[in-house]
């Protein structure tokens, strides 16, 4: 639902009268096409267009929201002035809006709707069979495929006017293997901010049998251990126990009230000397990229942690007033029925000097890690956790057997100064990430790495 | 301007080849509250009307989700459920329409200033419960109004409605150079009198309090007793173990256990839709199928799962009414209204005192990752107390909990009076606390 611009300086004029220091509205229009496929056949499908609009408004350090997909100008008219009777200070006179800033510059040729629903699932289709012709145990395939196609525009009470397009997709290819009356799974999800293109250079049957590898060597595999162990990391995706250690708790959410285990301690060793951590919205095509962030700044690199001291936080406008600090282009929603905070974007360890070969060869008892499920932390204790897949005991330097069902816990600050290997592969994974703002696309990565203790809670 | 909507684009959708139309139409408006050191620091205020349409095409089932009520944008959408219906292949099946009378009632919410004052009092008595609370996190409200109708091309119409909300408050206490989290939440449904604010204050920053000075526990196997909130979660998790669907497609532990002993004879499960305090009022399911009460544990043996109209169909029977959406915009799946744990008779202090030495856990973390709803298998984040002859001696954290729920079911030696009620998204799960033989810890093995 993207409004003229007449109705967006109307929309600012009412909230400036309000009595607000600042005013934004957030405009979006997505095309979704979600297309859920078993071996069995299509098992469900959405498609259609997310559409509304945001409309944020600031008193002091109070921030205010109201959204609707109701695009009548007398509804949004009134939601702004639900907002503004909350608010206390006196009537300001907002800029008028500049020219547009368009992010979106360069995409009008690209679109989902080149293709038919029909091809999207033969797509599909292609995974699906390499996955169950990869081994007599893979007994079930599901595949969700997604596109979206999103539109949004920002108009602000300082007079910008920025627009951007963000073309996104992703297969989240998941196999399950049955063996002796148990069924386990294996999971990969390739996605990136590229149109169908992508999956011309992504080898999708190599995709799906690596989910089908990871479900058969599940299936056989032994409970494992609980307790203290060294637990080698591997790269990719594995980049999630950073994200959950510290990256939720250098956001300004967390940080700029106190409720971080990092507030107050920029410039400090927080971290080994072997951890440098960034954020990076910049980076091109990748899936947790943003061109134009949810508040209207270009997406950018951002050195949390280098060399295992604190560098920055990930700040939106309104903790950035609190923090007296600027934005860091971070700002995200998923849609526009959220209100935007600082999130991560791409987050990454950077590449160190060891292999993998080196790293686990040095490992004469522990834990190595392929890929993780998904994680929580509370960023005020630093306390996270994180369930893990793709694992193996570690004995005198070798993987020896496949384990399961292992959930990983600790502290964030502690971890950070556990890191004693780094190596040279870095790889980065796609996911989501669920908070405050919503579900959003992350990337997660690093190289391969070691991590002196970690408590397992296994099975047995 | 949505029921115009509808209106009109009956007529396009027609004309353009579509036999039979179905519309799932949700409505909803909402506030959220926040007050932060006793003033307003957020307000939220949301109006929809969405829309997902179903249509026949050459005798098959399309779909298509409508946010945007522009209708020159009817052809685009006509076109989408062409192109699904004859990609898809799905037979097209009408909603039914039961016969729901219209409720009375309209709801509303208290006053913002009202609002506000109970916040407000409910943040201060948290900070004055003890002078090691540091900051009330988050204090908030959360009140929403929504209504479900089901119509199609020849005027059949049925709706529900139904407004409930849900209030958190968040603490962190510290001592020395420990910090520690407590909260408490509760929701609660609109038609009846707003939960004591301040009451739950008090007990969420109670626990903040009571887990300062805490230390890990030994890794080993040991007997414990899980609090009503730690059960909802658990159950929550693992609702879809019992989804005839997942059943059908070998992806539940339950498959052809049907008639058999599951868990204990102690444990009996139901689905109450029409549950005066359930926290889901639903009289139809989003395929217009009445909900109904069911027995699916009946002392231990496995009675019943859940179906929607598909699963129910592919074995020839009827739909439980447990046909209900993920979001406005998915085809119906499955789900659930009120699921109850039948209480036990023990209070809370019986219990305690039964566990004799052990753990009770009261909070866990990470239930989407670390749950397994194909084989039952759990291993999670944990925090609680050691107990100690039936005392509580110490706050415990940093530690796991891992097994299986259904082996845990299994083991269970007796069960709490008291119910706690959570609201997952798919449906509402009551639970009472649970003392277990043995569930698998793992904690630092220094601090035993």
């Amino acid at each position: 639902m993207i409004l003229s611009p007449k109705t967006l300086e109307r929309i600012l004029d009412c909230a400036c009268a309000g009595g607000v220091d600042f005013a934004e509205v957030f405009c979006e229009e997505t095309q979704r096409n979600t297309i859920n496929v078993r071996n069995s056949g299509v098992d469900g499908s959405s498609c259609g267009r997310e559409s509304g609009v945001g409309i944020r408004v600031f008193s002091g350090l109070n921030a205010y929201y109201a959204y609707s997909n109701d695009g009548r100008e007398e509804t949004l008219l009134r939601l702004t002035k639900e907002l503004c009777a909350a608010c206390k200070g006196g009537a300001v006179q907002p800029a008028p809006l500049r020219k547009l800033v368009d992010y979106g510059r360069g995409k009008e040729n690209l679109s989902f709707s080149s293709r038919s629903y029909k091809e999207k699932i033969r797509l599909v289709e292609r995974a699906i069979h390499a996955g169950m012709d990869f081994d007599s145990e893979i007994s079930q395939m599901n595949v969700r495929y997604l596109d979206s196609d999103r539109h949004i525009l920002i108009a602000n009470s300082e007079g910008f006017l920025g627009a951007d397009r963000q073309l996104k997709t992703r297969m989240l290819i998941t196999a399950y293997a049955q063996h002796g009356g148990n069924v386990r799974s294996g999971y990969i999800g390739p996605g990136a901010m590229r149109g169908l293109d992508f999956y011309d250079e992504i080898d999708l049957e190599a995709c799906a049998k690596h989910a089908a590898q990871a479900a058969k060597t599940a299936v056989h595999a032994e409970k494992c251990p609980s307790g203290m162990m060294t637990v080698v990391v591997d790269n990719g995706f594995g980049g999630l126990m950073f994200h959950e250690a510290c990256g939720h708790s250098l956001e300004a959410s967390s940080v700029a009230r106190g409720n971080s285990e990092f507030s107050g301690k920029l410039g400090q060793q927080v971290a080994s000397p072997l951890v440098t951590l960034i954020d990076d919205g910049s980076l091109p095509d990748e899936w947790g990229s943003v061109p134009m962030d949810d508040e209207g700044n270009p997406g950018q690199r951002n050195v949390l942690i280098e060399n295992g001291i604190l560098k920055g936080y990930l700040i939106d406008r309104l903790e950035g007033r609190r923090m007296g600090m600027a934005a860091t282009g971070s700002a995200r929603r998923q849609s526009y029925k959220f209100a935007p905070e600082a999130r991560m974007t791409n987050t990454f360890i950077a590449p160190g000097n060891s292999s993998r070969e080196e790293i686990i060869a040095n490992t004469e008892r522990g834990l190595f890690v392929g890929n993780i499920n998904g994680g929580s932390v509370n960023p005020a204790t630093g306390d996270f956790n994180f369930n893990v897949t793709e694992t193996w005991l570690i004995e005198n330097g070798k993987l020896t057997r496949p384990v399961y069902g292992a959930t990983l816990i600790g502290s964030g600050g502690q971890v950070l100064k556990q890191v004693d290997m780094v190596g040279s592969n870095l790889k980065l994974g796609q996911g989501y990430c669920y908070n405050n703002s919503g579900a959003l696309y992350i990337n997660a990565g690093q190289p391969t790495l070691r991590v002196k203790n970690i408590l397992v809670g296994g099975l047995r | 301007m949505v029921q115009a909507y509808i209106r009109k684009f009956t007529r396009f959708a027609m004309e353009q080849g579509l036999s039979r139309l179905a519309f799932y139409l949700e409505e909803k408006e909402g506030r959220s509250v926040s007050v932060y050191q006793g003033s307003c620091d957020k307000l939220e205020y949301f109006q929809q009307a969405q829309l997902f349409v179903e249509g026949e095409y050459e005798g098959f089932c399309g779909s298509v989700f409508v946010e945007n009520f522009d209708e020159s944008l009817m052809r685009e959408q006509v076109d989408t459920i062409k192109e699904t219906a004859i990609a898809r292949k799905k037979l097209f099946v009408p909603y039914e329409y039961p016969l729901c009378p219209e409720t009375e009632g309209e709801t509303e919410w208290l006053p913002l200033d009202q609002m506000l004052e109970k916040l407000a009092a409910a943040e201060k008595t948290a900070y004055e419960l003890d002078k090691q609370i540091t900051t009330v996190q988050r204090c908030v409200c959360h009140e929403r109004k929504q209504k479900v109708t089901l119509l199609d091309h020849q005027g059949h119409s049925v709706s529900d409605h139904w407004a409930g909300g849900n209030f958190f408050l968040g603490v962190s206490a510290k001592q020395e150079d420990q910090v520690q989290l407590g909260g408490k939440g509760k929701a609660f449904l609109l038609n009846k009198e707003y939960p004591d604010f301040s009451k739950l204050a008090e007990q969420g920053a109670e626990r903040a309090v009571s887990k300062l000075g805490s230390g890990s526990y030994r890794t080993g196997n040991c007997p414990v007793l899980l609090e009503p909130s730690v059960v909802c979660q658990l159950l929550d998790a693992f609702m879809p173990t019992f989804f005839a669907k997942n059943i059908q497609n070998h992806m539940s532990v339950l498959e052809g256990k049907t008639g058999q002993m599951i868990c204990g004879e102690n444990i009996c499960l139901y689905e109450a839709p029409q549950l005066a305090e359930g926290l889901v009022q639903r009289r139809f399911d989003d395929e217009g199928v009445l909900t109904t009460e069911k027995t699916l544990i009946q002392q231990g043996k496995f009675r019943t799962c859940l179906y929607n109209r598909q699963s129910a169909a592919s074995e020839g029977i009827s739909s439980g009414g447990n046909g209900f959406k993920a979001s406005f915009s998915d085809e119906a799946d499955t789900g659930y209204t009120n699921i109850v744990l039948q209480p036990g008779t023990k209070t809370q202090d019986e219990l305690q005192k039964e566990l004799g030495n052990g753990l009770l856990i009261d909070d866990v973390s990470g239930v989407f990752a670390g749950a397994n709803p194909v084989s039952g298998d759990f291993s999670l984040i944990a925090k609680g107390y050691r107990v100690e002859n039936g005392c509580v001696v110490k706050g415990v954290t940093q530690i796991t909990v891992a097994g299986n729920f259904f082996d845990l079911l299994c083991h269970v030696k007796a069960l709490g009076s008291e119910l706690e009620a959570m609201d997952g998204g798919k449906g509402c799960v009551f639970c009472p606390a649970l003392l277990v033989e043995k569930l698998m810890i793992s904690g630092e093995e220094l601090d035993s």
